[in-house]
């Protein structure tokens, strides 16, 4: 279904809106403590960055509402979560299953995304990236790798 | 006197220097290029070889490190849109634009030489007055950083173009995150919700190439597998501009060059020599500043030389500058003055006023090889834009991925930790949605960069006043940074007023459009 760019602002206004509601009711209070001690609170400036953002949210929704233009806002389609959900899946399988094995796969995955389809160039990119960083990182700058 | 200088120089001008400042400079320039490596990690493996090699020719090269990173880290945030170091975020803003218009040689030539102009003026600033500004910098104190820090958030208004209110919102957004972490006044933990992880804060390198360089790889692969692109072009490689004139720097070019270069180096030295500010604020008030006095401050964020020459210059001010509070009071302005500190410290110079009488030669000899290490600047910077324009030959569809895997790794080496990587990719997932939602990912950067600073400052700045707000009006130095921070924003609001009355952006009627 269709949704109008200035009805998606709105949305993202709203949306805005109600994550600057949850930093500030939610999120401050289990995530701060506030000492006795303490002469100035540490959740003060927490809380001013959060009211700021939840006015501001205000501000934009208003703005959308009536009219004006803040910016241009895109769709999001099904396809943007693949690339986020492949690095994901490669950061949490670094550690078992290790760098060099690891790369090769995340590497081949994305060569495919972005429309790569020969499978001689998909192995020697992979192949030779992830040797190479290996070989860069641990023997030549000696910092170890998953 | 005169005897002293000559000595120095004869001292320095020697292969044996010249051999390891050019190396120092190269592999700073290499270690900058590599997203997540920093001219630090360079710096710490030739330190242990600095102890062979005489004081002055040893934090020469210790320092070329230092200046061939701040090169490097633009040569990636150009032509990839992937800043090597926060700094080199603001180079971004402009500079990648001018790759994206096929003029990616243009911009990275235009950086080599606002670098060495921003290195050169402070050097010459360091070698003529280190002293006396060492002793104006002491007078710098809480309030008078929270005053820099308030003005230096006004350049989020500069780099917002169109989108003030959203620009704003992802400063205060990053100001946010970078409050995650223990407390520095009470000592207890905010927002960590119990992560070990995060006891000391979000790691700010993960999160700036997540949301800038990530984020870019993550809309890319969307365009690419929903065959949408932004230009309705398919874009195999960076383009390459085949007129002569895009790949060089014109006579058009050479006044806005200098007057952003001018501006930028005035602003980092003047950064640099208060300790603990740092290259990526300096960079980015130089980029505000720069705008607020061009003539076109709307080209700003659309590929203006400009955008790239007040950045750099100012990053590399801060170099030379940030010697100064080092030598002169033994006090280091960041993490590279402070390995410095060591490194003057084993070659057995000990910082301070006594450093300039009982160490005369070698003083000078320092400053001499800082100069030398300026003459190597060029030739080696032109040698790596000639390799960095083989990048543009690349297929993206080949680069992205391998830009990818440099940037976890890079992040995973900041801290050998796999808390970095997820940090990385949920900052790149977040930076590509902000980016459909019409934000500017770079305000987060800027807010995480200078909000703790500021909070910090604001609250020791009351702890000594005893709560007092008023002390931030009458220490004279904070009244003034404070009356340019009200100016700015005034002047901001009006300058877009004038702007949109003149385009006339409000909408005839809220029209239904499909985006699809």
């Amino acid at each position: 279904m269709a949704v109008s760019e200035r009805k998606s602002a709105m949305i993202w206004a709203a949306a805005w809106f109600v994550g600057a509601c949850f930093i500030y009711f939610v999120a401050i209070p289990i995530g701060i403590e506030e000492p006795s001690y303490a002469t100035q609170s540490p959740a003060l400036f927490p809380r001013v960055m959060a009211v700021t953002f939840g006015t501001l949210a205000v501000v934009l929704f208003v703005l959308e509402w009536r009219g004006f233009h803040t910016r241009n806002i895109e769709n999001i389609s099904p396809w943007f979560f693949v690339a986020p959900a492949v690095a994901a899946i490669y950061a949490l399988l670094l550690e078992p299953i290790g760098f060099l094995i690891t790369t090769g796969c995340a590497l081949a995955a994305l060569l495919l995304i972005f429309g790569e389809r020969r499978p001689s160039t998909i192995l020697i990119v992979s192949g030779v990236t992830a040797i190479g960083v290996h070989t860069i990182f641990v023997y030549l700058l000696h910092i170890p790798l998953p | 006197m005169l005897a002293d200088i000559g000595s120095a120089i004869a001292l320095v001008l020697t292969w044996q220097a010249l051999l390891w400042i050019t190396i120092g400079y190269s592999l700073g320039a290499l270690l900058g290029a590599i997203p997540g490596l920093t001219g630090i990690l360079g710096i710490a493996l030739l330190l242990p070889l600095s102890f062979y090699l005489p004081p002055w020719v040893a934090i020469p090269m210790l320092v070329a490190i230092a200046k061939g990173s701040s090169f490097g880290c633009n040569i990636p945030a150009i032509l990839l849109n992937t800043p090597g170091t926060p700094a080199a975020a603001a180079t971004c803003i402009d500079g990648h634009k001018l790759a994206l218009q096929g003029k990616g040689s243009k911009a990275l030539k235009v950086n080599l030489y606002a670098g060495l102009c921003g290195d050169l003026f402070s050097d010459i600033v360091l070698i003529l007055s280190a002293g006396l500004l060492a002793q104006l910098a002491l007078r710098f104190g809480p309030a008078e950083y929270a005053a820099i820090m308030l003005f230096s958030l006004t350049v989020v208004g500069a780099v917002s173009t169109g989108a003030v209110t959203k620009g704003i919102m992802g400063a205060a957004l990053g100001v946010l995150l970078g409050m995650v972490g223990t407390d520095m006044i009470t000592g207890v933990a905010r927002l960590d919700f119990g992560v070990l992880e995060l006891t000391g804060g979000i790691n700010m390198i993960a999160l700036m190439i997540g949301l800038l360089s990530l984020a870019e790889i993550f809309l890319q692969a969307e365009r690419l597998l929903s065959h949408k692109h932004s230009d309705g072009i398919r874009r195999e490689t960076i383009p390459q501009s085949s007129h002569p004139d895009d790949s060089r720097i014109t006579r058009e070019d050479w006044p806005l060059v200098i007057k952003a270069t001018a501006i930028g180096s005035l602003i980092g030295t003047a950064i640099g020599v208060l300790p603990g500010i740092g290259q990526s604020v300096a960079a980015f008030v130089g980029y505000g500043e720069a705008r607020r006095f061009s003539s076109k401050p709307e080209r700003f964020g659309t590929g203006t030389v400009e955008g790239v020459a007040a950045p750099e210059a100012a990053a590399s001010a801060v170099n030379g500058a940030n010697m100064i509070p080092l030598l002169a009071l033994g006090i280091p302005g960041d993490v590279t003055a402070a390995v410095l500190l060591g490194a003057l410290l084993i070659q057995g110079l000990a910082p301070g006023p006594l450093l300039f009488e009982e160490h005369r030669v070698t003083v000078f000899a320092l400053f001499a090889g800082m100069m030398l290490t300026n003459l190597i600047h060029v030739p080696v910077g032109l040698l790596f834009i000639r390799a960095a324009t083989f990048i543009t030959r690349i297929k993206l569809s080949h680069m992205l991925p391998v830009i990818f895997i440099l940037c976890v790794a890079g992040t995973f080496a900041l801290n050998n930790s796999l808390f970095d990587v997820f940090v990385l990719v949920v900052a790149g997932f977040f930076g590509a949605l902000l980016r459909k939602g019409g934000f500017a990912p770079v305000t987060i950067v800027i807010g995480f960069i200078l909000g703790p600073l500021l909070e910090n400052s604001v609250r020791q700045a009351l702890l000594i006043s005893q709560g007092r707000y008023l002390t931030f009006l009458e220490r004279p130095i904070s009244l003034l940074f404070i009356v340019l921070t009200l100016v700015s924003v005034v002047g901001s609001v009006v300058h877009a007023r004038r702007a949109n009355r003149r385009r006339g952006t409000r909408a005839e009627s809220p029209a239904t459009s499909n985006l699809q």
